[in-house]
């Protein structure tokens, strides 16, 4: 063996291709909680300075959504799904932020999207996800990474020179240096999962995560079939890639879910109670991704996992008439109509059907729902511009 | 779920290759400004409120992955704020503390942070770096502005003006010194060791106006020790009308 083999060898040791447990072999205990942490040594004392200086700014961020009542409901889960003991190490910041994400840091500022809240169903499926954030935190992974990242970069270094000395390319040995740093990352991710599986076992709710998984891979295949896009491979993790593919998280899941069984509170009511308030806001928000597939499969299959409302359907009648083709419209004033018959229909579905059947060229049903409007939301922004419409000056179909 | 871990593992991926970039000397670089019609007189006995400084202190790993360290960052925190009073005070200004603020007035104070911050990069990357100034700056004139909203943050504090600070300092470590030394005599390749960049400035909270800032992506001083941050400060505050020179101590 020459001396670079003989390096590279050593190199592709360390990185460590070790392989991860089978589902049905993982252990769903909770390991004991050492209770309120502090920072030890000089790398963990840095990260928490880091961070705990970032949440001074951050806290008081544009970007952060101030709801007492939304960041309380949230807590509460976070508490029933990992226990009260360890909830208390945990600030949780609701993001104003359409994409589906949650993040953790390692001193226990914890992030979750307005994306991610548009699109869960119920407290079981929160549940999953909070308990897997938490998981990062419980585990120390930002601090793993970094030393990882610290290590195998320092090796990295050392090849290179050792490489220009003995004019050896030493890429390969590189390559999989970075790859065994996105490999740990996907295994700290998987390990997340299990632990978070664990905690959603030992709470009141059901182990529901698995669904929350297919309906990423199938959202995203909805909107790149609206863009003409081919779809994308969701199965096998590629070697950059921070996460284990979503097909691989969605079946690994599954298979603990089989493990678990079914018993446990779903909580779908608890959650569409306790999102009521800000649906229209988080709706709102999706309406202006420019995402029409993608944005299309999130109303449906929120309507039928947790039930149509007003809300609901006046998002799926807007996001039509904003795409805004002659059958769309038509489409759209169907979806508004279907909003009024719940009690919880906003005035601007008024609005919208006004304005759908002004361009459908039924201007006498059109100003009738737009007077309606202008009756329920006197002091809507846009009222002046509807009054024009009413009154028929402003009327462009003439 | 994704976690900060992902930015991260890319960001190593990326050291090797900055490591060996950052190493390019800001060619013709401007380091400091001051408002047309700013004054030492116009600062004379004014209060000045210091932001909360962004301070950072830590080492550099041998590929250069910056490792926050706790204390020297406590250490250098305390050590800056005892300074910038001292030397201010010997100009018979006043410096305050940013007031701990709940609620709307919160958030008003983090907007403004973000806003400075935004401003100070613009004017740092397309005023100060003369080989990218931007056409509407190449006659030079400093007249950069956070809008008169600022006044606001005026009656919150009672203060004249807001000084914001913002220092970064990552020591080699022995490894990445090594390392330094071995890449040059083995690969003749020129490794940075150590990163220590600091701006300070000053905003009226009257008009908004930023009335002056000074940048400088190579500064002096151990900010870890008390005669380091003498240096480092009195480097920060190069150019503050008034405050060039410090009476002999």
């Amino acid at each position: 063996m020459n001396p670079a083999c003989r390096l590279a060898a050593v190199a592709l040791a360390l990185v460590g291709l070790e392989g991860t447990a089978r589902p049905q072999d993982v252990d769903l205990t909770i390991p004991p909680y050492s209770g309120a942490y502090e920072p030890q040594g000089v790398d963990e004392r840095g990260l928490w300075m880091e961070v705990d200086e970032a949440e001074r700014q951050f806290r008081d961020s544009t970007h952060v959504l101030k709801d007492e009542r939304l960041t309380q409901w949230l807590g509460e889960v976070l508490c029933r799904t990992v226990g009260d003991d360890r909830c208390a190490s945990a600030r949780i910041y609701v993001v104003r932020d359409a994409s589906f994400n949650a993040a953790m840091a390692p001193n226990g500022l914890m992030l979750v999207h307005t994306g991610l809240l548009a699109r869960l169903t119920s407290e079981s499926e929160l549940a999953t996800i909070l308990g897997h954030e938490f998981a990062h935190f419980e585990r120390r992974h930002t601090l793993n990474q970094f030393k990882k990242i610290r290590a195998s970069t320092d090796l990295m270094a050392w090849f290179g020179l050792a490489g220009a000395a003995a004019r050896v390319d030493m890429t390969s040995v590189q390559n999989s240096l970075i790859a065994g740093i996105f490999s740990y990352s996907r295994e700290q991710e998987m390990e997340a999962d299990k632990l978070g599986a664990a905690y959603a076992k030992a709470s009141p709710y059901r182990l529901n995560a698995s669904a929350v998984w297919k309906r990423v891979i199938e959202e995203d295949n909805a909107r790149r079939e609206a863009r003409g896009l081919r779809k994308r491979r969701h199965k096998y993790s590629g070697w950059l890639d921070s996460h284990p593919a979503e097909a691989e998280r969605q079946e690994y899941l599954a298979e603990l879910e089989a493990k678990v069984g079914d018993e446990g509170d779903p909580g779908v009511e608890a959650y569409r109670e306790a999102i009521a308030p800000v649906l229209p806001m988080l709706l709102d928000e999706l309406l202006r991704r420019n995402d029409f597939g993608g944005v299309d499969y999130i109303l449906r299959s929120r309507g039928e996992l947790a039930g149509w409302s007003g809300p609901l359907l006046y998002a799926q009648g807007e996001l039509y008439r904003q795409r805004g083709n002659p059958r769309d419209l038509v489409t759209a004033r169907e979806f508004f109509t279907q909003s009024m018959n719940y009690p919880d229909a906003p005035a601007e579905s008024w609005r919208g059907l006004g304005l759908c059947a002004i361009r459908l060229g039924d201007r006498e049903a059109g100003r009738e729902a737009l007077a309606e409007y202008i009756r329920r939301a006197p002091d809507a922004q846009d009222v002046g511009m509807m009054k024009l419409l009413v009154e028929g000056t402003g009327d462009q179909t003439k | 779920m994704k976690m900060k871990n992902h930015s991260a593992a890319l960001f190593a991926v990326l050291f090797l290759f900055l490591s060996v970039l950052s190493d390019t000397p800001a060619l013709a670089q401007e380091k400091g400004a001051v408002r047309e019609g700013f004054s030492a007189e116009a600062l004379q006995g004014q209060k000045i409120v210091l932001v909360r400084p962004s301070v950072w202190v830590g080492e550099q790993s041998m590929a250069g992955v910056p490792e926050p360290n706790a204390d020297w960052t406590a250490q250098s925190r305390e050590l800056l704020v005892a300074e910038l009073g001292r030397r201010q005070a010997q100009f018979s200004n006043v410096i305050i503390a940013e007031p701990e603020l709940v609620g709307p007035e919160a958030k008003l104070f983090a907007d403004y942070r973000s806003l400075f911050s935004t401003v100070a990069r613009s004017v740092m990357v397309y005023q100060f770096f003369l080989g990218n100034r931007l056409p509407t700056r190449k006659k030079g004139a400093f007249d950069w502005t956070l809008g008169d909203g600022t006044s606001r943050l005026g009656e919150l504090t009672g203060a004249r003006y807001a000084l914001f600070v913002t220092t970064r300092d990552e020591y080699g470590s022995t490894g990445r010194k090594i390392f330094q030394l071995l890449a040059a005599g083995i690969a003749g390749v020129g490794v940075q060791s150590g990163v220590h960049q600091g701006f300070a400035g000053l905003v009226d909270l009257e008009t908004g106006y930023l009335v002056w800032l000074n940048a400088d992506g190579q500064m002096g001083g151990d900010v870890r020790t008390e005669d380091g941050m003498q240096k480092r400060v009195r480097q920060l505050l190069e150019d503050f009308p008034g405050l060039a020179e410090e009476p002999a101590h």
